[in-house]
């Protein structure tokens, strides 16, 4: 039986995209990382993995976090994948909400409460 | 509008704005829109580099509590240091910037003049870039060339110019030089990225004003209102030429010695 989660990461900066990687891999997590919604919804389509997780900033190239989250919710099996918005703009908490995302990270962030919001959602 | 705002409002305009355009409401307006624009982008910039240098330290921290040594390498480890330095600057420059804008509006932004080797300190901050950025730079520079000025203040010039070339044109090569004619010495950086429109072209010379959002290409929108005062306390000029989608040569005009 294998209970390895899966958690996707949004993020277009390479720095904290490898940073946020690392922690969650050495948690036994099974990681993916994307550098935009672009690439992220892409990844979903053509491998059809369904994360436990999503993790995503809320700026990135090509597309908004809007347009990825409606994206996201028309892929089959991926209406319901909770989502962490991970930001340190101002209003992340009310575009969070505007998201329906399922919670926020508020940069600059420290590593237990990093810990604490993705194991409340996806507890191993 | 509460009279912080209006205070702040007004530190945004220059006084010619003021002189040709009167001062009206729309303008305070504008200003008020950019400076919280610039709030907002500056909290992100600072926040990015002291989340991954938070999140590393305590990494570090948790396996030296732990009692246990690090599964990292020495190449690993190696990396996340030379990470955290880059970071580190990434904020000392921010924060030098922004006290640069402060010296510049209280009229405190001195310059200690001295005659200097131009074409060598173009040569001295083109080795600052990284491999990958010098490989891009194709450098054409007349030797030998002397300018009356602060050699450090002209350097931070050279130095935003050539790295908006490169921040702002993807992979592409861009051509840096330096020439002398007559009394005239221009430095100019052209590159191939996507330009600045007409409207924008004013306004980047400003301060806070990008004409791109933070979420593309990280910056603070300071470099050239910086640069620009630089350039005019050397009674130099500085322009820029765009087309957008061919890509933006900038020019730094000096007046020779011989002839202030
Ligand atoms: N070579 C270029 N090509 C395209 N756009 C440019 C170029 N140089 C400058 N710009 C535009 O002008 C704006 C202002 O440039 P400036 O150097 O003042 O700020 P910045 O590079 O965004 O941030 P900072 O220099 O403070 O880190 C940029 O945000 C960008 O939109
Ligand atoms: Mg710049």
């Amino acid at each position: 039986m294998n209970t390895t989660k899966t958690i996707l990461i949004i993020e277009d900066n390479p720095d904290s995209l490898n940073l946020y990687g690392e922690i969650l891999r050495s948690e036994g997590f099974n990681v993916i990382g994307t550098a935009h919604g672009k690439a992220a919804l892409k990844c979903l389509e053509e491998t059809q993995v369904v994360p436990d997780l999503i993790l995503m900033d809320l700026t990135f190239p090509f597309m908004t976090a809007e347009e990825f989250v409606s994206g996201l919710r028309s892929i089959q099996g991926c209406k319901k994948i909770p989502i962490i918005v991970i930001s340190g703009q101002i209003d992340v908490e009310n575009r969070t909400n505007a998201l329906k995302a399922n919670d926020f990270i508020e940069k600059p962030f420290d590593l237990e409460l990093f810990l604490s919001k993705v194991l409340g959602i996806v507890s191993m | 509008m509460r009279d912080a705002d209006k205070y702040w409002a007004m530190q945004n305009l220059k006084r010619s704005d003021l002189q040709t355009e009167g001062l009206n409401l729309e303008t305070l307006m504008e200003a008020l829109f950019y400076r919280d624009e610039f709030l907002s982008i500056a909290s992100h910039e600072l926040k990015t580099p002291l989340t991954t240098m938070r999140l590393h330290t305590q990494v570090f921290k948790r396996y030296s509590t732990k009692d246990q040594s690090l599964p990292y390498s020495k190449d690993k480890v190696d990396r996340l240091v030379n990470q955290i330095d880059a970071q580190t600057s990434r904020l000392i420059k921010l924060v030098e910037d922004m006290l640069d804008i402060s010296r510049i509006r209280s009229g405190q932004l001195c310059m200690t003049k001295d005659d200097f080797n131009v074409s060598d300190l173009l040569h001295d901050v083109v080795l600052k870039f990284s491999l990958n950025q010098i490989n891009r730079i194709s450098l054409k520079v007349d030797t030998n060339i002397f300018l009356w000025g602060d050699c450090e203040r002209v350097a931070q010039v050279f130095h935003n110019i050539i790295n908006n070339a490169l921040k702002f044109s993807k992979d592409l090569p861009i051509e840096v030089t330096l020439i002398k004619k007559k009394t005239k010495i221009s430095f100019s950086v052209k590159d191939q990225g996507h330009g600045i429109s007409q409207e924008n072209q004013k306004r980047i010379f400003h301060r806070f004003q990008r004409g791109i959002s933070a979420s593309e290409v990280s910056g603070l929108g300071l470099g050239l209102y910086i640069a620009r005062e630089i350039v005019e306390s050397h009674n130099g000029k500085i322009s820029v030429k765009s087309c957008p989608e061919k890509g933006s040569t900038f020019t730094v005009d000096f007046i020779s010695k011989d002839l202030l």
